[in-house]
């Protein structure tokens, strides 16, 4: 049977990504795996679609990488939240506040 | 001696990059349905299936994560040009005035060829010496009793 669900919109898995590693530097799978649980049924992300997200958020400057051991002693890569990507972080947040606040409006405005 | 020789002739690292990031998910992904008692093989299929068009987001990656390197391309090339014509000023320019222009681009030249091989030799030891775990912290993923995880579910994969 398949659950409601919805797919992701567009800029919304960059903020996710953005609080995901306000937390602590995380490598790939760990962000993947923490968005996963935190939203559970309710958005669908793809694993794959994190990366392209992930480099085009470094070539941004909002988040730095580096090449660390993972807890399975591979090497993996690490990213971690720059001052830019924190302040976009809170950019980001307000606004998708007021937009979802706009829209719970118009939905109980009928 | 392969190292240096890919240092000095800028070839791209970020395919290999790119590679080992994405291998590194599958199988880890792959690692974590095994851990649950599901068969190697199904492991890696599941973690494949899940992650999706893997050549397609490798290239998406690469074009992403190419901008810097094309950059450095650029920078190198004008500091290289900037070194060349100095050293024409200053081999046939006669006068002082030219003669100090050529100095100038010189040093600017050599200074910033410089600069961009630092960068690149610093950003090649760093990406060779592996580092102390960041505090990773992945919560266990929640398998129910056909193997599934939650992901699996919401995707209706029966």
């Amino acid at each position: 049977m398949r659950t409601n669900r919805t797919d992701i919109m567009q800029g919304t898995l960059e903020l996710l990504i953005l609080k995901t590693l306000s937390r602590e530097p995380m490598h790939g799978y760990g962000i993947a795996q923490r968005i996963h649980q935190t939203v559970d049924d309710l958005l669908k992300v793809e694993d794959g679609s994190l990366y392209p997200a992930l480099y085009r958020m470094e070539a941004r400057g909002w988040i730095a990488s580096e090449w660390g051991a993972s807890e399975n002693n591979r090497r993996a890569k690490f990213y971690k939240l720059t001052r830019a990507g924190r302040t976009q972080l809170d950019a980001q947040s307000v606004n998708w506040e007021r937009v979802s606040r706009a829209v719970m409006r118009v939905l109980g405005a009928t | 001696m392969k190292s240096l020789q890919d240092l000095f002739r800028r070839k791209p690292t970020i395919e290999t990059e790119v590679d080992e990031e994405l291998t590194f998910h599958i199988d880890m992904q792959a690692g974590d349905y095994e851990s649950q008692g599901i068969s190697r093989e199904r492991s890696r299929t599941m973690a494949e299936s899940r992650f999706g068009n893997v050549s397609q987001i490798k290239k998406e990656c690469v074009r992403i994560g190419s901008g810097n390197t094309f950059l450095i391309w650029i920078l190198d090339a004008v500091f290289m040009m900037s070194l060349v014509m100095g050293l024409l000023l200053r081999l046939i320019g006669f006068e002082m005035h030219v003669n100090r222009v050529g100095d100038v681009m010189m040093m600017i030249g050599g200074l910033g060829i410089l600069l961009v091989y630092a960068k690149q030799c610093g950003a090649y030891v760093f990406h060779s010496t592996p580092r102390k775990p960041l505090g990773l912290n992945t919560p266990p993923i929640a398998f129910d009793d056909k193997g599934r995880t939650p992901f699996d579910r919401v995707r209706g994969d029966d």
